[in-house]
């Protein structure tokens, strides 16, 4: 009975749950442009080179999650890195730099203790963030047997986990929890839109656009006051002007002649 | 030398501004600005409609399909400013709702328009200018275990409130049935000054109220 009612719950609690963290408040990268390093390792129980990473991933972050307009973060491909063929996550955690992702293959046992796994994907518990993405490269992964799409969908995936996105119980999503051949990914869905706009919207040092007729650039934060301080002049400006124009609408009106 | 009057004016009364060019930009708004209000009659309108953000961008379904069209009702409130008789600037704030995507988290969209309007023919009106949406995402907390590939985790569902800006340029079409009756449709490229831009479209009745 209280497995039934456990399972019960726990159905009722997915059904209501969008998109979802790692942790309450996950570390957050410290820049705008993320590089991805990829681990200088050819994965080949896959049949991929350390290079056919790099594009994979190059392509993958271009048709997912550098789409999203309402997020400041974007990503790109940087540099190898040399790791060992059976690493660790904090073996690869530690190979790179703060704000930085590490995408490789790993032989790790331990971590992949079975075939079904495709990848792992995980950051840093607290700031400075590290991201790290492990390819599952031990005799016999799933993962060689995807299709090129799924690949890259797969590290888009994990990727979500290295930025600090959990998983979603919407099946077409790109974070859902399952890859299934019946479902095409071929793009973020809005439920992963508010994922990563959640954790790294816009910020605009510019609060509206009248604060500034010419270009919009950024303003020391100290200089934030002085741009608050204009808008309300303004808005002050269009109320004021609005009841002087209500009068003068008023006074403009044709008067009926009295006879 | 009437602008240069005005910057000397806004340098004393905004003294810790840096820079001339700055302050040359604050001055030419605060100019311009003086010159719509000083020579406008103003109504206040309001607006119901629908607003499609993020149009052919994210999936909607198993096949990989696009999501087009949204249904997102949106209210909006502006005034009319007549600064001549082809010629209107109608600053407008909106609100769209969009469709609660769970019960735990929701999104909305703030929108800020700063269009003119001119007047083409009759009742035919073309408008465009600058506008800023400002998206809402917001959670009410707490977690919940879920599938996490061999087995089951506990995830945070999020919590508290983010907005994300964003400056976009539009153009628009309006048609006046009456004064105060008019719909209108607007195309928005968002956002206007980064990639990746995306285009969202906006279809709404506008009355006049007093």
């Amino acid at each position: 009975m209280i497995k039934i009612l456990t399972l019960l719950s726990f159905a009722a609690s997915v059904t209501s749950s969008a998109f979802t963290l790692i942790i309450t408040n996950p570390a957050r990268y410290a820049t705008n442009n993320v590089e991805i390093r990829i681990a200088n390792n050819d994965c080949d129980n896959l049949g991929l080179s350390a290079q056919d990473v790099k594009d994979m991933v190059a392509i993958s972050v271009g048709q997912y999650w550098n789409t999203v307009p309402s997020s400041k973060i974007r990503f790109h491909s940087g540099s190898f890195v040399d790791v060992a063929e059976d690493a660790s996550l904090t073996d690869m955690k530690n190979s790179i730099e703060d704000n930085q992702i590490i995408i490789g293959c790993s032989k790790n046992s331990d971590l992949f203790d079975s075939a079904n796994i495709l990848a792992v994907g995980t950051m840093t518990v607290s700031a400075p963030a590290r991201g790290i993405v492990a390819i599952n490269n031990t005799a016999g992964s799933r993962f060689s047997s995807l299709s090129e799409s799924n690949q890259r969908a797969t590290l888009a995936h994990e990727m979500g986990h290295a930025i600090g996105i959990g998983h979603s119980t919407h099946e077409y999503a790109l974070m859902y929890f399952v890859l299934s051949e019946s479902i095409k990914q071929e793009s973020l869905a809005r439920d992963d839109s508010d994922a990563i706009t959640f954790l790294y919207p816009n910020k605009s040092k510019v609060p509206f656009l009248l604060g500034s007729c010419g270009q919009i650039r950024d303003i020391a934060d100290k200089d934030l006051w002085f741009n608050y301080i204009f808008v309300l002049s303004v808005l002050a400006l269009f109320l004021m002007w609005f009841f002087v124009a209500g009068s003068f609408n008023e006074m403009q009106k044709p008067q009926r002649m009295k006879l | 030398m009437r602008l240069a009057s005005i910057y000397r004016f806004s340098a004393k009364i905004w003294p810790m501004q840096r820079g001339w060019s700055n302050s040359f930009r604050y001055s030419c708004c605060f100019f311009l600005l003086a010159l719509l209000l000083f020579s406008a009659r103003v109504e206040a309108l309001m607006g119901l409609g629908n607003l499609v953000t993020d149009s052919g961008l994210y999936q909607k379904n198993r096949k990989g399909q696009k999501q087009n069209f949204e249904y997102a009702p949106y209210l909006s409130f502006h005034y009319r400013w007549e600064f001549s008789s082809r010629f209107e600037f109608t600053p407008e704030l909106g609100f769209a709702f969009h469709k609660r995507p769970s019960p735990n988290h929701s999104r909305m969209t703030f929108m800020l328009l700063y269009p003119v309007s001119w007047r083409m023919w009759r009742r035919h009106y073309l408008r465009g200018g600058l506008a800023n949406l400002v998206t809402r995402v917001a959670g009410k907390g707490g977690s919940v275990f879920m599938n996490n590939g061999n087995g089951v985790s506990l995830f945070a569902r999020p919590s508290g409130a983010t907005y994300s800006p964003a400056a976009a340029a539009f153009l628009g079409y309006e048609y006046r049935f009456r004064e105060y009756l008019a719909v209108r449709f607007d195309t928005f490229l968002v956002p206007m000054l980064a990639r990746p831009m995306r285009l969202a479209f906006s279809l709404s009745t506008n009355l006049y109220y007093f």
